[in-house]
């Protein structure tokens, strides 16, 4: 705990503290109360980065938990190919971010890509397109890409999940005469509710702080479409030398964050540390 | 209890090996291939970039772009390979392995007895930490890269990989612990309750329940905070200067020009720098299973 | 139950073989790594009674360039023996960060990268830059390339890095096949991209997905059409400058060329950094590309071929009929300089200071700088060109140089950061054709004011 705190709840504060000031991150601060917040209300470009990152929050979540659900339980099957599509599965989460921004940002050119050859070789010309630069698409192939990114990682989780749901109940379920369509509703998902849970919180919470893709690939362009806020903030601190208005957006990001998370948490009854097990015995 | 248990365990296995009745059979099948076939396509997903990756790490600077992206043609080489040893690829590497294997071993430890107390004891205390561990989750780390930084400077530890260790070891806790209660919840407590009432203390319980049955968890989270050590690059990039403490992700940046990247270079490091990942993770994985397989028997 | 523990006991075992496997690669990528590897960074280690310097340079990557400096800085050592220069090399977008963090802190190298103007302007605000006065080594430098790092008459910073002015490089085979010569026009350049058009080629490789490229067209059309005044006007922060009619007329011409499909598809997201837009050029896709000097070299590293085959033209920006700028004007990066941090002491700044003058300003690495492909800013360079690979195009960019009227700093180096950003999204934009000419200038001159 005491690391806990001082390593982030103390920057934090100073951060909030920050805020509150005008900095060039040289020289001495100057006073500036609450000019940076109404600068940020008034900031249309503000407003555009919420807009981004809500976008990029909800299509995540809508895109990477079925997939993960779907090859978590897939891979949480005791066949033996399975263990290798496992295996194999996990790729994405080994390769450092700025290999997958690169290999990617290489595939999908337009002149030269993968995606490009593919298309001229199987002819089909909707797979040549300006994946990263057409102001429409670009944000939705970057969900997917860090989509791709993170999927393995929540199929781990919800394979473990799996992995913990006694035999007992679907043994029972069975007996009860149940299709696998009803033991996947009845018995697969309320078992799995807190991880869906864990999961889901994990999700949001991160995309609402993902930086590094978007970074590297297109850096909120093309325009600003795919300008999250987190990039927003490192912009305007390291590229723009404003740190006190880039306080105003941590703070922002920071206490939307919380209160998702806290949302989350009281919603799923989490507070309460029952056992969903209890009375299986 | 644990009779009906193995029998029906032992029933539910054969039942596998010996097709169902009739009708259900031909709706199994397909159901069988249409699994098999979307699991497939994922895993070209997941497989074809890769293997992109692979062959264009085996080509230069001025061919990976204009040589066909499928097929293995065109004038392979190795030079991308050796411009990365020559740019001292290795140095980063350990220094990579050290940090992360700190920062799992330090995040696992506090958070699995953190984890276990918010569990075990409902008061008020431990809820209002709980919470406020939840509200690290969301910080980013973007907002306190500055303050960060101040501080570290002025502890006198700048420069150093012992200041990368606490940074993100704490920046790893609420996830962590997250997870960690999330699946602590699910034991059942009469389990505990047997326990102590064997005349057990906490602490035995700790050592001989929770450990053990706590395998999995750790190991995926071993998986998932190792990961963010081993890829973060912002903390390393602002906390430290020297080539001798750099890690593999700025390592990587130091292979790229000016104005241009040695794309081919990057993809040669990058798979370099997997290979010792992949065997941990299939170590890992071996250990994951195996007690899985202990748990769901007993 | 037996049967299990056993078995995992084998399984333990393996484990533990895998894991010594492991390590043991581990340990072999290091030895391989670290023993090729040790020899490149300038040495560490203080003697007594010598003085040490860090110093933090951008130009990251195994290159030459690079070469040639650790090179010097070890001769530099050996006829000071003591003295010792420590370089860290920090890659070129993350560098800013970290030298602001650096200087904010209090923490920063002895000496230091910088490309001049505004941001080094705000270094120098805040008390951060030593000045090195009126020295006698300064005189060996040109001086327009020394402009944007003297300030109030002082100078701030020395060069290190050659001049980098911005031409159209095309690729020589196709214009010949067509019959073309490169135009001297912009209604020239208009048609000759008409004609490509319509044999199949993308007539310019612009990779605005780094948004710099696309800045040149905006530096040179502004020039061209309104003369070096309209920048110096933005630079100063004049009310209304970005509204200029020569500014706006710029931007109409770059939204003409994009409606023309002067660029090739993807332009907005193409990067420079992987080499794409070079590999356009010389697989012959597209027929030419404005960029800076550097690209020589880059394409010499890229397709050597090519470039020594003389298949590599070199055109300087068109013309604007009607515009009153002097078609011999430049834009681009007048060179690349370090400067030295107030923070370091008085034997610290004598070292550094010895290090300009002994080195950074003799012919000798001038020398060694045009063999790794650039094009040095001292006076009297001509000679040095002679029997090295890239001489012709060393001699036509030196000449230029020292004719040009005028040499306009890139602008992205040379606004205040506040401007650079939203200079560079919107102009991308502009490019995009979602942003009209109008608009851009409404909203830079607004982020003025503002400020």
């Amino acid at each position: 705990m005491a690391l806990f705190g001082v390593f982030i709840v103390v920057p934090m504060l100073g951060a909030v503290a920050l805020s509150l000031f005008r900095w060039n991150g040289l020289g001495t601060p100057h006073w500036a109360g609450a000019q940076n917040w109404i600068q940020f209300a008034r900031d249309p470009l503000a407003r555009q980065a919420l807009t981004v990152t809500a976008k990029v929050v909800v299509l995540s979540w809508v895109l990477q938990t079925p997939i993960s659900m779907a090859l978590g339980l897939f891979t949480a099957g005791r066949q033996r190919y399975r263990s290798v599509y496992a295996a194999l599965y996990v790729l994405p989460l080994l390769l450092s971010t700025a290999g997958i921004a690169l290999m990617w940002e290489a595939l999908l050119d337009p002149n030269f890509g993968g995606l490009t050859a593919l298309s001229r070789s199987l002819n089909l010309g909707f797979l040549q397109q300006n994946w990263l630069g057409n102001p429409s698409l670009t944000l939705y192939v970057i969900i997917a890409l860090i989509a791709w990114q993170f999927i393995p990682f929540h199929t781990l989780l919800y394979q473990t999940g799996r992995r913990q749901i006694p035999d007992v109940l679907y043994e029972a379920a069975r007996l009860d005469g149940a299709s696998p369509a009803q033991m996947f509703w009845r018995v697969t998902l309320p078992q799995l509710r807190y991880t869906i849970v864990t999961s889901s919180t994990l999700i949001i919470v991160g995309s609402l702080t993902y930086f590094d893709i978007v970074y590297i690939m297109t850096n909120g362009g093309p325009g600003y479409t795919t300008r999250v806020l987190s990039l927003d903030m490192y912009q305007v601190a390291f590229q723009q030398n404003e740190y006190g208005y880039a306080s105003v957006l941590a703070v922002v990001l920071g206490v939307v964050g919380v209160g998702i998370a806290l949302g989350l948490v009281r919603f799923s009854g989490f507070a309460s540390m029952s056992s969903q097990q209890e009375g299986a015995a | 209890m644990s009779q009906t248990v193995a029998r029906s365990v032992r029933a539910q296995s054969e039942a596998r090996s010996v097709p169902a009745p009739s009708p259900r059979r031909r709706r199994v099948s397909v159901g069988r291939v249409v699994t098999f076939a979307l699991a497939t396509v994922w895993l070209v997903i997941v497989i074809a970039p890769v293997y992109y990756m692979v062959l264009a790490s085996f080509r230069g600077q001025g061919t990976y772009l204009t040589s066909n992206p499928w097929l293995p043609q065109g004038g392979l080489t190795v030079s991308e390979y050796g411009t990365v040893f020559g740019a001292g690829l290795g140095r980063y590497l350990v220094n990579s392995v050290i940090l992360t294997t700190v920062c799992i071993v330090l995040t696992l430890s506090i958070c699995l007895g953190a984890a276990y107390r918010i569990v075990r004891r409902s008061t008020r205390a431990s809820a209002v930490s709980f919470s406020i561990l939840l509200l690290g989750l969301a910080i980013p780390i973007q907002a306190i890269i500055v303050p960060l930084y101040l501080l570290v400077y002025k502890a006198h530890l700048y420069d150093t990989l012992f200041a990368l260790m606490l940074a993100m070891s704490a920046a790893a806790i609420p996830v962590s612990v997250l997870v960690m209660v999330n699946f602590l919840r699910d034991i059942p407590r009469e389990l505990i309750g047997a326990m102590l009432v064997d005349g057990g203390s906490e602490w035995t319980v700790f050592r001989r329940l929770i450990v053990p049955l706590s395998k999995p968890v750790l190991a995926t989270l071993a998986i998932y905070n190792g990961l963010n050590v081993w890829n973060n690059f912002i903390l390393p990039l602002v906390l430290t200067q020297s080539n001798s403490v750099a890690v593999l992700p700025l390592g990587l940046t130091k292979l790229e020009g000016q104005y241009a990247i040695n794309v081919p270079a990057v993809m040669a490091a990058v798979l370099l720098s997997v290979l010792p990942l992949v065997v941990l993770f299939v170590v890992m994985r071996k250990q994951v299973m195996r007690s899985l397989g202990s748990v769901v028997l007993r | 139950m037996s049967s299990m523990r056993r078995s995992g006991d084998q399984a333990g075992g393996r484990r533990w073989l895998t894991l010594a496997a492991a390590a043991a690669m581990t340990v072999a990528l290091a030895a391989c790594g670290s023993a090729a590897g040790s020899g490149k960074a300038a040495s560490s280690s203080a003697k007594a009674g010598g003085t040490n310097l860090t110093m933090w340079l951008v130009t990251t990557g195994p290159s030459p360039a690079n070469t040639v400096i650790n090179q010097s800085v070890a001769a530099f050592e050996k006829n000071h023996p003591g003295d010792t220069i420590t370089i860290n090399y920090i890659e070129n977008q993350s560098y800013k960060q970290k030298i602001q963090l650096a200087m904010g802190a209090g923490n920063p190298p002895t000496i230091f990268w910088t490309w001049g103007g505004g941001p080094l302007k705000q270094f120098i605000d805040a008390g951060d830059v030593a000045s090195l006065g009126h020295p006698g080594y300064a005189s060996n430098f040109l001086p327009s390339s020394l402009g944007a790092v003297t300030f109030d008459g002082k100078l701030y910073g020395v060069p290190i890095q050659g001049t980098q002015p911005v031409y159209f490089f095309y690729n020589k085979p196709i214009f010949d096949k067509l019959h073309l010569t490169f135009p001297t026009t912009f209604s020239g350049l208009l048609s000759t991209v008409a004609t490509l058009k319509s044999h199949g080629y993308s007539p310019i490789s612009l990779a605005n997905g780094d948004q710099w490229p696309g800045l040149m067209y905006l530096e040179y059309l502004t020039d061209r059409i309104g003369g070096p005044g309209v920048f110096q006007a933005i630079e100063l922060g004049k009310p209304d400058a970005w509204s200029n009619p020569a500014v706006v007329k710029a931007l109409s011409d770059i939204q003409q060329l994009a409606r023309a499909g002067a660029f090739q598809s993807g332009y907005d997201s193409l990067k420079y950094s992987g080499g794409g837009s070079d590999a356009l050029v010389y697989s012959g896709k597209a027929a030419m590309q404005l960029m800076g000097d550097w690209d020589v070299s880059q394409m010499l590293g890229l397709n050597k071929d090519f470039v020594t085959g003389g298949n590599l033209g070199l055109a300087p920006f068109p013309s604007v009929e009607g515009g009153s700028g002097d078609p011999a004007d430049l834009a681009g990066n007048t060179a690349s300089y370090v400067a030295i941090s107030s923070k370091a002491s008085a034997a610290q700044k004598a070292v550094a200071e010895a290090f300009f003058s002994e080195v950074l300003a003799s012919p000798t690495y001038a020398k060694a700088t045009v063999g790794a492909g650039e094009v040095p800013v001292i006076k009297g360079a001509t000679g040095l060109f002679a029997g090295q690979q890239l001489a012709t195009y060393d001699q036509t960019i030196y000449s230029s140089v020292q004719q040009a009227p005028s040499f306009q700093y890139s602008w992205d180096q040379a606004v205040p950061p506040q401007e650079a950003t939203p200079m560079l999204a919107d102009l991308a934009q502009v490019f995009e054709l979602t942003m009209t000419p109008q608009r851009f200038a409404a909203t830079m001159d607004s982020q003025h004011s503002g400020a």
